[in-house]
C-alpha cells in the first residue's frame, strides 16, 4: 500500500506517523528526541523509515521542524531545543540515507496548513492562524500557501510591540504580554510565588475556584489578545482568524477573546471581528507536513 | 569607605505562644518567659533594631536607612524592605494569612504585603506546621471556617531541623509548638488571623480574628511551593541557595574553616544561627557567634569568614 512517512520534530519527542494521502494515520508512534547529536538523530529517523518500508510502499518523507526552515533548499536555520538540527540541510541528509524524496516545513506553518486543508479553515482562501504557547507564533495562509516574507518572518505575530513604553518597547512584545507564559508569570508575580510554581491549567483551575488574581489576569490576557487580533484584522483583513496552542482548547478562552473583540468597536472601527479555535491538536504538525509534501511542487 | 558592618541589637516581643528558647538557645536577655519573637534586623516602626557599633551606634536602622541611604546602595525603596526574625513557637501560633503588596497597599495604609520564608533552626521530633488547607474553592474555605471543622480544613506537614519553607502571601499557615525558626520576610506587620484555638490571654480576652480580610487574600485551592535548594561547595563553605526572587534571596552558609565571600549586592543581611568564628576584612576583625545579626553595606566587597558557623544570609 502506498503511504507517506511523516515526522514532527519536538524538543521532547519526535512524533511520527505513516499516513495515506488523506492524512489518515495507518501507523504512528513517538520516541524521546535523541540528545546526543545529529548522527544518532538521523540514525533513529532512518531506522523508523526502514522499519515501515517493509510493510508500506513509502512514497516520501514529510518533516515538521522548529526553526527558520528554507523549504526550497531543505536547510533549517534559527534555533530550538534541538540545537543540532539547525544549520544543516535536513532534506538532503535524509535523502542520502533513505533514497526517498524529503520535504520540510516549519512547525507553526504546518499547523496552519493543516487547518486549511482539513480543519477549521477548510475552503477559506485567506486566513491567519495564531498559536499561543510559550510565546505567540503563527502563520498567514493565502490560497493554501504560506506567506513567508523576505526573511521567513511572515506570521511571527509575537514580535508585535503592544506596550506604550518608549523606553523599553521590546519588553512588551505580544509574546511577552499575552502568551500563556506571560499569564503564568503575571499570576506568579502577583501571588508572590516563586517562578515555576504554576502552569496555565492550574491558573484556570484557580480562576474557577474563585481566585480573584487569577480571574483578573485571565481577563487581562483576553484584552491583550483581542488588541493584537484587532490590529491583525485591520492590517491583513483575513477571512478567518484561528487560535491554536494549548489554551485554545478551552471554549471559555475563545469566548473570552470574542467578548473582548466585540467591545473593540465604535463609529470608526466598525468591523465585527471573531476568532475560532483550531481543529487539530497534537496531529496538526503531522497533517500540515504531509500537506506540504503533497503540494511542494 | 563602607568598611564597617552594622551590628544590630534585636527587639523582643512577648506573645501568648512564646517561650524561653531565645534565652536558652541564643542567650538573649528576654523580657519574660513568653517571649515569642526576636526582631533581629528590623526597620519596622513596631520594633526598631538599634545599631550597636561604629559611628551610628545607638541610632535605629530606620534612621540610618533614611539618612544614609548610600550605605544601602541607594536601594530603590522608601522603606527598608526586609525584616529578619527568630520565632520561638513554644505553643501554636494562630492560623493566619498575609496579604500581597496590592491588597496591603489598598487596605492597610500603604503597608507592604507579607511574603515570608522560614528556616527551621530546631524543632521537636514529629513537629508540624500548618501549611495550606484542603478546601477546593473560596466558598468551601468560608464553609469550613464557619463550621469550625479545623481538622478537615487545615493541611499539616511534618518538619525537621534544616527544612526551608517559602510562604507566599495568600498561604494559610501557622507555626506549631516546639519550633524555632529564622524568618526572612517583607518588612510588614500585617496578619489576618483565621483561628486562634479559642485561646484567652491573661486578661481573659481572645485575640481578634480578621475573617473578612482573610477571605479576601486566601489562595483557594492552596498553592504548594516546591523549593529545590541548590547546594554549592567550595573550600571552607557549603552554600545552600533556597530562594531567589524579587522579594528576597535567602541562602545558608555552613562555614567550616576559612572561606572568602563577596558582598556585591546593594546590601546583605547576615544572621549567625549556630557556632562562632570571625569576620575579617582588611584590618577589621570581629568575633561573631550565634545570635549575632549584621548588615554588610554597599560595596563592602571581599571578606573572610573563619570558624565553624551556620549563617542565614539574605538580600533584597
Amino acid at each position: 500500500m502506498k503511504a507517506y512517512m511523516v515526522f514532527d520534530f519536538g524538543g521532547t519527542y519526535i512524533k511520527y506517523a505513516v499516513m495515506d494521502d488523506k492524512s489518515k494515520k495507518l501507523e504512528c508512534g513517538k520516541i524521546p528526541t535523541p540528545k546526543e547529536g545529529l548522527d544518532i538523530f538521523l540514525d533513529h529517523i532512518t531506522e523508523i523509515v526502514k522499519h515501515y518500508s517493509e510493510s508500506f510502499e513509502i512514497q516520501g518523507i514529510a518533516l515538521s521542524s522548529p526553526g527558520a526552515v528554507d523549504v526550497e533548499t531543505g536547510f533549517i536555520g534559527g534555533a530550538s531545543a534541538i540545537p543540532f538540527i539547525h544549520g544543516v540541510n535536513m532534506t538532503s541528509l535524509l535523502k542520502e540515507r533513505t533514497g526517498l524524496e524529503v520535504s520540510v516545513e516549519n512547525d507553526a506553518n504546518c499547523a496552519a496548513l493543516a487547518e486549511g486543508w482539513l480543519g477549521a479553515a477548510k475552503e477559506t482562501d485567506f486566513y491567519i492562524c495564531i498559536v499561543i504557547g510559550t510565546g505567540i507564533g503563527g502563520g498567514i495562509v493565502i490560497n493554501q500557501s504560506i506567506l513567508r516574507g523576505a526573511t521567513l518572518h511572515g506570521g511571527e505575530f509575537g514580535y508585535m510591540i503592544m506596550g506604550e513604553s518608549c523606553k523599553s518597547p521590546l519588553q512588551s512584545t505580544w509574546s511577552k504580554v499575552a502568551s500563556a507564559n506571560s499569564l503564568v508569570e503575571e499570576v506568579e508575580m502577583r501571588k508572590s510565588l516563586v517562578r515555576g510554581t504554576l502552569d496555565g491549567e492550574e491558573i484556570f483551575r484557580l480562576a474557577e475556584a474563585g481566585d480573584s488574581i487569577a480571574n483578573e489576569c485571565i481577563a487581562n490576557l483576553y484584552k491583550k489578545l483581542a488588541m493584537g487580533i484587532y490590529n491583525l484584522k485591520y492590517v491583513l483583513d483575513p477571512n478567518k482568524i484561528l487560535i491554536g496552542g494549548g489554551i485554545s482548547k478551552r471554549p471559555d478562552v475563545i469566548e473570552g477573546i470574542n467578548n473582548e473583540l466585540a467591545q473593540l468597536k465604535d463609529d470608526i472601527s466598525t468591523l465585527d471581528i471573531t476568532v475560532e479555535a483550531c481543529k487539530f491538536d497534537n496531529d496538526a504538525n503531522l497533517i500540515g507536513a504531509l500537506f506540504h509534501f503533497l503540494n511542494r511542487k | 569607605m563602607n568598611d564597617t558592618p552594622l551590628f544590630l541589637k534585636p527587639v523582643f516581643q512577648e506573645r501568648i505562644w512564646g517561650g524561653t528558647a531565645l534565652y536558652d538557645r541564643f542567650g538573649y536577655e528576654i523580657p519574660s518567659a513568653i517571649t515569642g519573637e526576636c526582631w533581629a534586623i528590623s526597620a519596622h516602626p513596631n520594633g526598631l533594631s538599634l545599631i550597636e557599633n561604629g559611628k551610628f551606634q545607638g541610632k535605629s536602622l530606620k534612621e540610618v536607612w533614611e539618612n544614609h541611604h548610600e550605605l544601602f546602595g541607594n536601594y530603590k525603596s522608601e522603606k527598608f524592605p526586609l525584616l529578619i526574625k527568630i520565632l520561638d513557637a513554644n505553643e501554636e501560633l494562630s492560623v493566619q494569612v498575609h496579604p500581597n503588596d496590592d491588597y496591603a497597599n489598598e487596605h492597610e495604609n500603604g503597608e507592604y504585603g507579607k511574603t515570608e520564608c522560614w528556616y527551621i533552626i530546631d524543632c521537636d521530633q514529629d513537629a508540624e506546621l500548618v501549611f495550606g488547607h484542603h478546601a477546593k474553592t473560596k466558598e468551601e474555605v468560608r464553609e469550613m471556617i464557619q463550621s469550625g471543622n479545623w481538622e478537615r480544613f487545615l493541611r499539616k506537614v511534618t518538619i525537621r531541623p534544616g527544612d526551608f519553607f517559602y510562604v507566599p502571601s495568600g498561604t494559610v499557615h501557622a507555626l506549631c509548638n516546639g519550633t524555632l525558626v529564622l524568618e526572612t520576610q517583607q518588612s510588614s506587620d500585617t496578619t489576618y488571623r483565621v483561628y486562634d484555638y479559642d485561646r484567652v490571654d491573661n486578661q481573659g480576652s481572645k485575640r481578634e480574628l480578621h475573617l473578612e480580610k482573610a477571605m479576601g487574600v486566601i489562595n483557594a485551592p492552596h498553592i504548594d511551593t516546591n523549593i529545590a535548594p541548590k547546594i554549592e561547595k567550595r573550600e571552607g563553605v557549603e552554600v545552600t541557595k533556597f530562594v531567589q526572587n524579587h522579594f528576597f534571596s535567602v541562602n545558608k552558609w555552613d562555614v567550616n574553616g576559612e572561606a572568602a565571600f563577596q558582598q556585591n549586592q546593594a546590601f546583605m543581611l547576615v544572621s549567625i544561627i549556630d557556632g562562632e568564628g570571625r569576620l575579617l576584612k582588611g584590618s577589621e576583625d570581629y568575633t561573631i557567634r550565634k545570635g549575632a545579626h549584621f548588615i554588610l553595606p554597599y560595596k563592602y566587597g571581599e571578606f573572610i569568614l573563619k570558624g565553624n558557623m551556620k549563617l542565614i544570609v539574605s538580600h533584597p
